[in-house]
C-alpha cells in the first residue's frame, strides 16, 4: 500500500489512500475542525446537564411534575441532551476496479468516542459497476440564491442522481482531482466514458 | 422593405399607447381630484383616507410580489441537486452517432439549432487530466 495524499484546504481535509497494484483508491474527506467540534459539543452537553441539574426544582414546579418522577424525567431528559449533538459526518468514497463504488458516511453521536461511532454508525452503500454510468461534475441551483460544482454519479434505470460528499462540500480542484484519479478505475480504457 | 414592416408595426401600436396613455392620465387626475374633494360631507366620492389605503396596499403588493417571486423561484421552483432535472429532461434533443437517426431526424427537417449534449461528454472536455 501506498502512502496517503493528504490533502489539507481551509475547511476540510482530503485523504487520498491508492493501492499499490491499483486495484482501489479511496477519498475520506473530514472537516478540519471535527477533534475541536466534538471537545465544543461534550462541553455544551454538561454545560447543559449542569444547568438542568440545577434547576430540577423549578422546571418541576414549572411543569407540575409528581415528586416520584424526577429521576425519571431528569434522566430521559439528559439522554435527549446526548442524542442532539452529533458529530460532522466523514465522507468516504472507495472505487474498486471492475467492482463498483462505495460511499461511506459514518456520522454518530458526540458523547461517544470516534472509534465507537465509527462501529456503529457507520453507513456503507455499495453501487455495481454495471449499474454506474458515469461519475460526474455537474453544476446546480442551491438555496441561497447560490451556484454550486458537485461530484454526483449516474446510475442507470434510477431516477436520481447520487451526491458525493454532500455533508463536507469540497472545491472544484479537488472535485477536479477525484474525477482524474477515478476514472483511471472507472473506465477499462482510462479515457472518455463507458 | 425593412423600415416599412417597421412602421407599420409602429402605427399597429399607437393605438395601444394611446388608450394606456389616456387611461393612466385619467386614473392619475380622478385621483388628485378624489384626493382634493373627497371627505365626510361629499356624499359624491368615499373618504379620500381610501386614497391613502390603496396606494399603501398596491406598493406593499409590489414589494411582496417581488421578494415572494424570488424566494418561490429559489425555493419551490428549482429541482434538487440530486434529480435528473438537472441533467437532463423529456425535452432535451441529444445527438447521436448513428448515422441513419442523424438523416431522419436532421437532414430533411428544420430544427431549432439548438441541441443538447451528454453531461458525461461535457465533464470530459472540461475536467480530464492535460
Amino acid at each position: 500500500m501506498k502512502d496517503d495524499r493528504v490533502i489539507v484546504r481551509r475547511g476540510y481535509v482530503l485523504i487520498v489512500n491508492e493501492d499499490a497494484d491499483g486495484n482501489y483508491i479511496k477519498f475520506e474527506v473530514q472537516s478540519r475542525s471535527f477533534t475541536v467540534r466534538k471537545y465544543i459539543n461534550v462541553a455544551m452537553l454538561i454545560l447543559l446537564c449542569s444547568l438542568l441539574h440545577r434547576n430540577m426544582n423549578r422546571i418541576s414546579h414549572l411543569l407540575r411534575l409528581p415528586q416520584e418522577y424526577h429521576t425519571h424525567f431528569q434522566v430521559i431528559s439528559m439522554v435527549l441532551c446526548c442524542l442532539v449533538f452529533k458529530d460532522k459526518t466523514v465522507d468516504s468514497l472507495s472505487i474498486i476496479k471492475n467492482y463498483g463504488i462505495q460511499t461511506t458516511k459514518i456520522g454518530g453521536l458526540s458523547i461517544l468516542p470516534y472509534g465507537v461511532n465509527k462501529a456503529l454508525f457507520t453507513q456503507h452503500e455499495f453501487i455495481p459497476r454495471y449499474t454506474v454510468v458515469d461519475l460526474v461534475i455537474n453544476e446546480g441551483f442551491f438555496k441561497g440564491f447560490q451556484v454550486v460544482f458537485y461530484l454526483a454519479v449516474i446510475i442507470r434505470d434510477i431516477n436520481e442522481l447520487k451526491l458525493l460528499f454532500m455533508s463536507n462540500p469540497i472545491k472544484l480542484d479537488d472535485q477536479r482531482l477525484i474525477y482524474q484519479m477515478s476514472r483511471n478505475y472507472l473506465c477499462e480504457e482510462g479515457n472518455g466514458s463507458e | 422593405m425593412e423600415t416599412s414592416s417597421k412602421l407599420r408595426r409602429s402605427t399597429k401600436r399607437e393605438y395601444y399607447w394611446f388608450s394606456r396613455h389616456f387611461i393612466v392620465t385619467s386614473l392619475l387626475i380622478f385621483i388628485l381630484i378624489w384626493s382634493f374633494v373627497g371627505g365626510y360631507d361629499n356624499k359624491i366620492l368615499p373618504n379620500r383616507n381610501w386614497v391613502l389605503i390603496l396606494q399603501c396596499i398596491v406598493l406593499m403588493g409590489m414589494l411582496f410580489a417581488y421578494f415572494g417571486l424570488i424566494f418561490y423561484n429559489d425555493d419551490i421552483l428549482a429541482p434538487n441537486l440530486d434529480d435528473m432535472r438537472t441533467i437532463t429532461d423529456s425535452h432535451a434533443c441529444i445527438v447521436t452517432t448513428d448515422k441513419d437517426d442523424l438523416v431522419k431526424n436532421f437532414a430533411f427537417k428544420e430544427t431549432s439549432g439548438v441541441i443538447d449534449l451528454p453531461i458525461m461528454d461535457v465533464c470530459d472536455v472540461l475536467y480530464r487530466e492535460r
